[in-house]
């Protein structure tokens, strides 16, 4: 399978640290799948993903995206940041055509992109008057709207309730097998990374470097409260209990 | 909101002035204060008919609107134009920043004679006055609104390699539209403060100049005219402001209190 990213970092600090956050980290994800990345709060899993969305270049190592050497943002990589970062004043409409790479005929693709997040609806609302779902809904509209080769979620479920949650991550599911995406989540949430994942990757805490890659060979939609599921379940977390310790 | 409930705050905000109305009205005809130091209402209603009729009211009110209108939507525009660029660039906020924070604390009031030694006491001095006004309100609301846009929104405008007119436009001027508002109404009150100042230090005609020409030949129900006419033109003014804020920042969702 071809690679969509290949990342070879030799350190990544903070300008107000003297310890790396992130120190040998190496990892490749292979074209069209689902990868999460785990670890505790405060590992650098957002650092990593504004390092591969072009806006952080402040460390020593590379990150390749298909086959271009990340150095700044690029339309074939898109990111769902953790705090959404919608602009209120602009309505639903408005805020995914502000990411579309063409303006004119963006219609079709608008509407495109509307229907498949059930936002048809809504097209005229100001994101202040949307659900924490619907916001959810819309942030992803708006980074797949290019359909981008890579999509980047930090942490986009964490400020859900728990059933929007799991309707929200089966729909996102579904909608990414439509559009053959690569996607690089992060989390702390196991369960989430097993459901949606073909790949979970576990990373240890300060610096951080990957210290396991799981494959979850079950079949999608995944049930939650399966036996396979929760074997690996059981497995990811064991893991994670001894990155702890070893913390 | 439904109109009966529309209807209904009407009325809620009638009920202080009916009663300080009625008080009022009641101390004049009962002689509790001397005829010479206030007018009634009533005495008030007729006065202000007859200014009405005459079309002294239309002139004074017209002569002040104008200045009040050229010197505060230019000084704005000038303090919005500049505010934009030092919010913007950090040569011009070198380049004058310094300066504008070193005058923006004097107190406006103070120009009045150096302008009236400029430009007499014609329309020009009190244009001038009411820019400079203005201008400082909206140059300091400007500049810290840009300032104070959220830098996640702009990165996400560098992510979509969006250009700097997009970034202005779409991002930083609109993020700073409460803080424009905010500087144009607080200007704008400035301004009928200045207007009226003015009017009456260096004018012969305008509604500053009517209330103290009454004042001087003892005509309380004249001075009313003047006040009553001012509080009109200015919440009519500022209620433009309003709509126009509301309409620019719809998106902003409001507490409107408990």
């Amino acid at each position: 399978m071809p690679y969509s990213l290949k990342l070879d970092i030799v350190k990544k600090s903070y300008p107000s640290s003297r310890l790396p956050i992130l120190k040998d980290f190496h990892l490749d994800i292979e074209d069209q799948q689902f990868v999460t990345i785990l670890g505790s709060s405060g590992c650098g899993k957002s650092t990593l993903l504004r390092m591969i969305a072009g806006i952080d270049n402040n460390y020593n190592g590379e990150i390749w995206v298909e086959n271009r050497l990340v150095k700044s943002p690029s339309d074939d990589c898109s990111i769902v940041f953790q705090e959404l970062r919608l602009f209120p004043w602009m309505s639903v409409k408005e805020n995914i055509l502000f990411a579309l790479k063409k303006q004119k005929d963006g219609h079709e693709e608008l509407l495109r992109i509307l229907k498949l997040f059930d936002l048809e609806e809504y097209s005229n609302v100001f994101p202040g008057n949307l659900s924490g779902g619907m916001s959810q809904k819309l942030a992803l509209a708006r980074a797949l709207i290019n359909i981008p080769n890579l999509l980047l979620l930090d942490e986009p479920f964490s400020s859900l309730d728990y059933i929007t949650k799991i309707r929200l991550q089966n729909d996102l599911i579904n909608d990414l097998n439509k559009l053959k995406t690569t996607v690089l989540m992060v989390t702390h949430d196991i369960e989430e990374a097993v459901f949606v994942s073909d790949k979970v990757i576990i990373v240890s805490y300060c610096p951080s470097k990957v210290i396991k890659i799981f494959n979850v060979d079950l079949p999608k939609p995944r049930n939650r409260s399966s036996k396979e599921f929760l074997i690996v379940y059981q497995k990811v977390l064991d893991c994670m209990l001894e990155v702890l310790h070893m913390n | 909101m439904r109109i009966i409930d529309k209807l209904k705050n009407i009325l809620i905000s009638l009920i202080v002035p009916f009663f300080i109305i009625v008080l009022w009205e009641l101390s004049v005809e009962l002689a509790w204060v001397p005829k010479t130091l206030i007018a009634s209402p009533s005495q008030i209603l007729i006065d202000y008919w007859y200014f009405l009729a005459n079309g002294e009211l239309f002139k004074h009110s017209f002569i002040s609107m104008f200045r009040l209108l050229t010197g505060f939507v230019s000084g704005s525009l000038l303090g919005l134009i500049f505010g934009i660029g030092v919010g913007l660039s950090k040569f011009m906020n070198k380049l004058l920043n310094p300066l504008f924070q070193f005058l923006a604390p004097i107190p406006p009031i103070v120009w009045i004679p150096l302008l009236i030694i400029f430009f007499g006491i014609g329309e020009l001095s009190k244009i001038v006055l009411l820019m400079i006004a203005s201008f400082f309100i909206l140059f300091i609301n400007t500049v810290n609104g840009i300032r104070l846009a959220d830098y996640n929104l702009i990165e996400v405008a560098n992510i979509y390699k969006k250009s700097n007119y997009v970034l202005i436009t779409k991002i930083l001027i609109p993020s700073a539209f409460p803080n424009i508002f905010l500087g144009l109404r607080l200007a704008l009150g400035l301004s009928w403060i200045l207007l009226i100042a003015a009017e009456v230090v260096a004018s012969s005609k305008g509604l500053g100049w009517l209330i103290w020409d009454a004042r001087n030949f003892s005509r309380p129900d004249d001075m009313f005219v003047g006040i009553i006419t001012i509080g009109i033109l200015g919440k009519l003014t500022d209620q433009l402001m309003v709509v126009a804020e509301k309409h620019f920042t719809s998106w902003k969702i409001r507490f409107d209190g408990k």
